[in-house]
């Protein structure tokens, strides 16, 4: 029963993602990309990151695309026209992903990964009661540098952005 | 029971996927998109190995993931703004000022 929802989920997830890049109107490369989102979310909980999966769809598919969306709406972008003088270009790097792709296809698929020794996951969820008070508490313990620069990093995004998009001429 | 390798080959293909868009589109919301992309790809990657390893380091690193994800699209998207305004495109190939 997990392989088929395995397999319903990373098609629908590749499908999605093969649209993204496909799409003609750039509003419908954003649609796709909640969908692979979502998708990726589902693959999440299968592998009972359900804290991440929920992550996941309320920071990329929600906070993110909404913003992808909004800047969509404040800047003109015309359809995207197939570019004539590009198409050496493109094949190259259509070359170029392929080749990519094959070799690490090769390198993933070329043994089968034994399941490694289980490290204390699944018994620090089953005794502290769950995924996210797992991630929870690593993440103030062992994790708190990371995460303080991780806050500091948020906090240059801000600044930088309303630095950046805030009107000059207006201002001055 | 799904091994690894069929996660990790989903990853590779997501990611193999945004690469080539991130090299083939010329609109720059394109390209991030794309980008985003390949980011989800990692973020996937990192999961099945902190399922199949039984540690939680892989989930909290795909957290970090995702908020460098956000930041990123936050001061990428500033700046194609302030762009636009400056000069009315959004197409990568328009912006060489600072290439040579």
């Amino acid at each position: 029963m997990s392989e088929l929802f395995f397999l319903v989920f990373s098609l629908v997830a590749v499908v999605a993602a093969w649209r993204v890049v496909a799409a003609k109107h750039i509003i419908h490369a954003v649609l796709w990309l909640v969908v692979t989102f979502f998708s990726t979310a589902c693959l999440f909980v299968m592998l009972e990151a359900e804290f991440l999966a929920a992550i996941q769809i309320l920071v990329y598919a929600g906070a993110i695309i909404i913003l992808y969306v909004f800047a969509i709406m404040l800047v003109n972008v015309k359809d995207l026209a197939p570019e004539a003088h590009f198409h050496h270009h493109r094949r190259l790097a259509k070359w170029l992903g392929v080749i990519i792709f094959a070799e690490l296809g090769i390198v993933v698929l070329r043994h089968f990964i034994p399941l490694l020794a289980k490290g204390p996951l699944a018994a620090q969820q089953a005794e502290w009661g769950g995924n996210s008070e797992v991630i929870g508490r690593f993440l103030f313990t062992d994790f708190v540098l990371p995460f303080e620069l991780v806050s500091i990093i948020l906090l240059v995004s801000i600044i930088g952005a309303v630095v950046l998009a805030v009107n000059q001429e207006r201002r001055a | 029971m799904i091994s690894l390798n069929w996660y990790l080959f989903v990853s590779v293909l997501l990611f193999c996927i945004g690469l080539v868009g991130v090299l083939i589109k010329r609109n720059v919301i394109m390209v991030f998109l794309c980008l985003e992309l390949m980011l989800n790809a990692v973020n996937l990657s990192l999961v099945a190995f902190s399922h199949y390893l039984g540690n939680v380091e892989g989930q909290i690193f795909s957290i970090f993931n995702i908020t460098v994800a956000a930041a990123e699209a936050v001061v990428g998207l500033a700046i194609l703004i302030s762009l636009y305004r400056n000069c009315e495109m959004t197409n990568v190939d328009d912006f060489n000022l600072m290439k040579w």
